[in-house]
């Protein structure tokens, strides 16, 4: 792929930013990935599993995300399940997405719509 | 143990059938990790959520398969086009506004490249807005499908469960059930003997494993309250040949076969909850069962009902060579690998040969008897339950058939609509495939509302049912039963989105126009296929009814025989004495005695008596041979067998049982040892045809402790229907209590109270109780009912099979009478003006009626005669559940003719009135 410049990906959708936004501080898997999201947005994002997987394989195929190898996995896992991680593009994409969010945010802390110091 | 193994549940095999929706590459990359997630969640979940969460979580989840696969599927068709461009492909979430898709089925699409997912969408929103114009319409359609769809998907999760899922062991194929038979014995099925057991212990090779049992009763006592328990007394082998591990403690094992083994028992799940609530501890307890301590030892799981669904313990199979021979056994095993049946038949006949001498063998043509065990636990439900989904089979026909008629009558009130689209440029297949998207969604909702009233009327046939259907605990709406419901449906909505392309005349959309703008009938073929379809309703009707009146009158039958006895007025009450506290001789007679003396002193109580075994009762028939005086017998050989009673005195008199000649038992026979009997008119005629049998005598055949006391025939009783009421009468010889050996069957001690009162009979079933109680408090008092119950239970089978025929019918007639009233009001208002010109050039109201009136009736009439030829062909299904009436009745055939004839002319008379009431001025203005 020639285009790698995160510009062109932006903006993500909702679904997509928290998908990545988990995957941020640890490589997690398909449940931990919804609890992860269902707990940062304070349970008002409930992922179904359908919705999950099919944002999954999208995000799959555009190199923002990879599983990663068995061998790297802790023992005794389920081996039907996969564990995700950002991929170098994928990181870089989420904080061109977090740069973009924040200059919004500014923008509305500049009018007072939002208290600055806050998000 | 944690994934597989145990059954899904419903939503769980729901949510693996909907992956399907997803692409194949889709799904074999992810559908495993779907799953695995999923199951975390719902471990998760179940825990903290109630039912109602639970159904919103799972209707989450199932919209969201469908809505992201649609999108999948969607991105697979347009990849061949826009390779590379992933922006804005994740906004899988957020539903996406599509075109608008307004002004009827998208015309050119199919043409345009758009995607048929797309296309597909806009035909479904189309279709929903033109149903929420028409809300009767769709209705209708919907009620009838899911009332006809409910009764289908109830009829058949009852058959699913019974007849088709594998039976609940590990390879049940391999698995038979055995006995032997007689037929130069006139044995058809004899039953085997320990000896025979043990001759099998030697000589089989062929089963991986096998083993015999006896049906029993054991009373429990001691602790908590005296129940009688049903139980099996089973060999070892058993366990091991169904195949099931026990879920606490073992199971029976060979060393307590042994006379000398220590007494032990194994519980049933169901008893195990019941009586313990499910304690573990209670392997290793201490049961008293007939007045006998037995340990403990194991617990079966709960789908391990065999061999039958009411068992509550097993104990082991004594196997001393030394017990006196009773033919109780049937044997059940597994057959070893490669092992045919015919091959374990050849063993079991090597084992015949050691066991008889070759004398009998020669006189009696032993022969083994095996069949699979799905056969024997199933008996002869299942033709019932065929019938039953045959009828209601017939009710869901019947109702497409209705439907495709309201489906023809909505398409030709579309014709001039379809044919401006056509005008435009739409194919015949744009507008076909409107058609079927609205079939599609009313047979998706009327499926939904089928599986909901399936549910519900699954519950009514347990419920109402024989309680002899066996595996009863089977049953249950289940995935088999969602999709059998889904293709219905499916298979419905394809035939009425096709009458959509019904076109006669062909591809005219110029005649289309004219046709429509001028609103005159529409083509004749067309008229041909709704007048077809209400005749074949007719018709299916017609057949329906022609079941139900043949049930009806064999209802009628079996209520009107002389059962022997006079059922009305009489309860009955049962108690068993323990052998330990009543084994002296005398004892069961005394305590009987006196119990009966008692409740005839009650108030109300006209008389009172006991016998062991009440006629259609549920303890069965049975007996020992008899040797007639001068006509001596092999006594090695086993022989046709006579049923016997032993009653107290007063049991002729409560049943109602008339006599002949000679005179009843009376206590002067207990007490004296009398050596009396009473025989039955059908084994008096047998044995001495023409003659008296007054003084003759006659003795128990026995072929281990050799021919009992010779008894004398005192009095001859009229014959009592005791196997059941559409049987004729079998001979019986009623002994008195005292002076029975316990070598045959029948026991002294196990004794129904017959009281026949001129009050409510229920009304005894306390005070006879307390008195039992008071004479012994750790009796035991079961089959507390009136004799009426018994009878009426005894004819469950076809007041069932009549009820479902005759709610079938009843559906079936209503549905003929609407399809005909629907299909003339329809004709009427279509030829309002040609009527109305009739009217004005001078016909009479009269002539316009029985114009009408005779269209109508002579559907009707083609529909009736279809419908009885057919009833007649099929009517032979019905025969093994007819009494005292013949398949081709014509009482029956007649009345049903008349019945749906009469229901016609009403249908038919509303649209004729209206018709010879139509206002010319106004007919003629009518577009």
């Amino acid at each position: 792929m020639s285009t790698q410049d995160p510009q062109d990906r932006l903006p993500l959708t909702h679904l997509t930013y928290h998908v990545l936004l988990a995957l941020a501080d640890a490589d997690r898997h398909g449940y931990a990935i919804i609890k992860e999201v269902e707990a940062r947005t304070d349970g008002r994002m409930e992922l179904e599993t359908g919705t999950l997987y099919a944002a999954l394989k999208r995000l799959k195929d555009d190199g923002f995300i990879e599983s990663v190898p068995a061998s790297a996995r802790p023992p005794g896992e389920d081996r039907r399940r996969r564990t995700y991680r950002l991929t170098p593009l994928g990181r870089r994409v989420l904080r061109a997405e977090s740069e973009r969010l924040a200059k919004v945010l500014a923008v509305a802390q500049e009018k007072h719509v939002l208290a600055a110091g806050r998000g | 143990m944690s994934t597989g193994g145990q059954a899904l549940s419903l939503g769980e095999r729901l949510y693996r059938l909907s992956l399907r929706a997803y692409p194949a590459d889709f799904r074999d990359d992810w559908g495993d990790e779907m799953l695995v997630t999923l199951e975390a969640r719902l471990l998760e979940l179940r825990a903290a959520f109630g039912p109602v969460r639970m159904a919103r979580f799972w209707a989450a989840e199932l919209a969201a398969v469908v809505r992201t696969a649609a999108r999948l599927r969607l991105q697979g068709e347009r990849s061949g086009a826009r390779v590379g461009d992933s922006r804005d492909r994740t906004g899988i979430g957020s539903s996406g506004g599509g075109p608008s898709g307004r002004g009827g089925p998208h015309l050119r699409d199919s043409r345009h490249g758009a995607g048929r997912v797309e296309t597909m969408a806009r035909d479904f929103r189309w279709a929903f807005r033109t149903l929420a114009k028409s809300p009767g319409f769709g209705f209708v359609v919907i009620l009838t499908l899911g009332l006809a769809i409910g009764a289908n998907s109830a009829v058949f999760s009852v058959v699913n469960g019974v007849l088709l899922k594998p039976l609940p062991y590990p390879d049940g194929g391999r698995i038979v059930t055995y006995l032997y038979s007689a037929p130069g014995l006139d044995l058809p099925r004899l039953p085997m003997t320990t000896r025979d057991y043990m001759a099998q212990r030697d000589l089989v090779r062929g089963a991986a494993a096998f083993g015999v049992h006896d049906r029993t009763t054991l009373d429990l006592s001691g602790a908590g309250d005296p129940e009688r328990l049903s139980a099996a007394s089973t060999s070892a082998g058993v366990f091991e040949a169904l195949g099931v591990a026990p879920a606490l403690g073992r199971t029976i094992r060979a060393e307590d076969e042994q006379p000398s083994a220590p007494s032990i028992v194994v519980l049933s799940h169901a008893f195990w909850e019941r009586r313990f609530g499910r304690d573990p501890g209670v392997v290793g307890m201490t049961l008293i069962l007939d007045e006998a301590p037995r340990q403990v030892v194991g617990v079966m799981p709960e789908r391990f009902r065999y061999p039958d669904e009411a068992i509550d313990v097993w104990v082991p199979l004594t196997a001393d060579p030394d017990a006196p021979l009773a033919h109780t056994l049937t044997g059940v095993a597994r057959l070893g690998p490669g092992v045919e049946d015919s091959d374990f038949r050849a063993e079991l006949a090597a084992a015949i040969a050691s066991a008889f001498d070759e004398g009998i063998r020669a006189r009696g043509r032993f022969a083994p008897l095996t069949q699979s065990l799905q056969s024997t636990v199933v008996g002869d439900v299942g033709r019932a339950l065929w019938l039953l989904l045959g009828t209601v089979g017939f009710v869901l026909l019947i109702a497409c058939v209705n439907v495709a008629n309201l489906f023809l009558v909505r398409v030709e009130g579309r014709m001039q609509d379809q044919a401006v689209k056509r005008a435009l440029g739409a194919t015949r297949w744009d507008v076909a495939r409107a058609g079927l998207a609205e079939s599609a969604l009313l047979c998706a909702l009327g499926g939904a509302l089928g599986l909901a009233l399936g549910s519900v009327g699954l519950r009514l046939i347990t419920g109402l049912a024989p309680a002899a259907i066996p595996r009863a605990s089977e049953i249950g709406l289940d995935l088999a039963v969602v999709v059998f419901t889904a293709a219905t449906a499916a298979a419905a909505a394809i035939v009425f989105g096709s009458v959509s392309l019904v076109r006669p005349g062909g591809t005219g959309v110029h005649r289309f126009l004219v046709e429509g703008a001028a609103g005159v009938t529409g083509s004749r073929a067309r008229n041909r296929l709704r007048g077809g379809l209400v005749v074949a309703q007719v018709g299916l009707a017609i057949v329906l009814l022609v079941g139900a009146g043949l049930m009806v009158r064999t209802f009628w039958s079996m209520r009107s025989v002389d059962p022997g006895f006079d059922p009305n007025g009489v309860f009955t009450a049962r108690v068993v004495l323990p052998e330990s506290r009543y084994g002296a001789e005398s004892q069961p007679t005394d305590f009987f005695q006196q119990l009966i003396a008692d409740v005839v002193g009650m108030p109300g109580v006209i008389a009172a008596g006991a016998a062991n075994r009440l006629p259609l009762g549920p303890e069965g028939l049975g007996g020992p041979r008899f040797e007639i005086e001068g006509r001596p017998l092999d006594p090695e050989e086993p022989g046709a067998r006579t049923n016997i009673k032993i009653v107290a005195p007063g049991y002729f008199e409560a049943m109602g049982i008339g006599l002949v000649e000679g005179r009843y038992l009376d206590a002067d026979d207990n007490q004296a040892r009398t050596n009396a009997i009473v025989v039955n008119r059908a084994w008096a005629d047998l044995q001495w045809p023409g003659q008296s049998a007054l003084g003759r005598r006659v003795r128990v055949a026995n072929h281990m402790s050799g021919p009992g006391d010779w008894l004398t025939v005192v009095g001859v009783s009229e014959s009592v229907r005791d196997r059941s009421l559409a049987e004729p009468p079998e001979g019986l010889v009623y002994f008195p209590l005292r002076g029975t050996e316990r070598a045959f069957s029948g026991d002294p001690r196990a004794m129904t109270l017959v009281i026949r009162t001129a009050g409510n009979p229920a009304a005894l079933a306390d005070p006879v109780v307390r008195r039992v109680r008071e004479l012994d408090p750790n009796l035991p008092v079961a089959g507390l009912q009136t004799m009426r119950q018994l009878v009426d239970d005894s004819m469950a089978r076809t007041s069932f099979t009549m009820v479902v025929l005759g709610v079938a019918a009843l559906m079936a007639l209503l549905l003929g009478a609407v399809g005909l009233y629907g299909v003339l009001s329809y004709v009427v208002t279509r030829r309002t003006r040609e009527i109305g010109v009739r009217i004005a050039l001078g016909a009479g109201a009269g002539t316009v009626r029985l114009h009408v009136l005779k269209n109508g009736m002579f559907l009707a009439a083609v529909g009736v005669i279809l419908g009885l030829v057919g009833g007649a062909a099929l009517a032979r299904f019905l025969e093994a559940f007819l009494y005292g009436v013949g398949t081709l009745d014509p009482a029956t055939y007649g009345a049903v003719a008349v019945l749906l004839l009469s229901v016609a002319l009403v249908a038919t008379w509303l649209p004729a009135r209206r018709a010879s009431r139509v206002d010319p001025l106004i007919a003629i203005r009518v577009e």
